[in-house]
């Protein structure tokens, strides 16, 4: 588990170094899309069902966006999934579907 | 060294902010930022944080939820497995590898290797995630084993094991989520690749 302080003090390197390749441009698509390139990471529009907003796949480094979202709320996400690239490095986190069982993964992860 | 001995003075100065206030003020707050303006940000993340926990005093403790009950289930189990397995005097051997392992031996990301193929890396993780059914593109078997040193046999046991437990990553939801996999063809042709590079690996040049 993350300290909230931690998490602070990295969402705050995170936008320092998005501002500064955005030549100061503070708008939330510039920095998003900033922080995207920054850590190498893509978007991809995904047809998810109802009530799934994204997902990261680190290995992939792609932050997957349900289609059809409005920009201010798909940009919410987006953010939402870089945060999740630098945390939860723990992989017991990711949501597997699996059977809960013995060697099984984390169920779900709602947050 | 000045790293570390600056961590040490603001762990003192937020452990002293802490000590002398529960529910800091804005003057407070304007106090101590301006006695030690280096630790500025800090001073004002902890003062939110101690002003959440006075508001939660008192508060009746959250019931657990459907969630929070299956989380801690899982987690039980996972430090179980863990402890069993750290017991164990030799570790088991895996009858079969799943993707995410052959990756991991390979000490390859799905991003690299996307960019090695020159395929979309989205294409990659349906693959690899358990996104994509079964049958998959020759082409794209023969890439995959090729670059990862895996026979078909390998690469299709992969498969099942992927497409047995689907991983979907940290998702936001607001329920339980699941994945609809698609075929081979589908996921190639709403990729973000040039027409050209799809007509590629979908054997169709």
């Amino acid at each position: 588990m993350d300290a909230w302080i931690d998490i602070r003090r990295k969402a705050r390197l995170c936008h320092e170094k998005a501002l500064a390749a955005t030549n100061g441009d503070r708008r939330a698509a510039s920095i998003i899309a900033a922080a995207l390139e920054n850590d190498s990471l893509e978007v991809r529009p995904v047809d998810f069902e109802e009530g799934i907003l994204g997902s990261l796949d680190r290995s992939s480094r792609l932050v997957n966006v349900a289609k059809n979202l409005a920009p201010v709320d798909e940009l919410v996400v987006i953010a939402h999934e870089i945060g999740h690239f630098h945390f939860h490095h723990d992989a017991h986190n990711e949501v597997t579907h699996a059977l809960l069982r013995l060697h099984g993964r984390i169920y779900t992860r709602r947050c | 060294m000045t790293t570390q001995i600056n961590a040490e003075e603001r762990d003192e100065v937020l452990f002293a902010f802490h000590q002398a206030y529960d529910r800091p003020t804005a003057e407070q707050i304007i106090d101590w930022i301006e006695r030690y303006p280096q630790f500025a940000d800090d001073i004002r993340a902890h003062a939110a944080v101690s002003r959440d926990w006075a508001a939660r005093k008192g508060l009746l403790v959250a019931e657990a939820d459907e969630t929070m009950l299956v989380r801690a289930y899982s987690n039980a189990l996972n430090a179980i497995y863990n402890a069993e397995i750290k017991a164990s005097s030799t570790a088991p051997v895996p009858a079969s590898q799943s993707f995410e392992q052959i990756l991991t031996a390979g000490r390859k990301e799905i991003f690299q290797l996307a960019n090695e193929l020159g395929i979309a890396r989205g294409v990659l993780a349906d693959l690899f995630n358990g996104w994509m059914l079964a049958p998959v593109r020759k082409r794209l078997i023969n890439a995959v084993c090729t670059s990862l040193s895996i026979t078909v046999e390998a690469f299709d046991t992969a498969l099942r094991l992927a497409l047995q437990n689907p991983r979907l990553g940290h998702a936001k939801a607001d329920k339980t989520p699941t994945v609809k996999p698609r075929s081979c063809d589908e996921v190639i042709r709403d990729s973000n690749m040039p027409d050209e590079r799809k007509r590629y690996w979908l054997e169709e040049d």
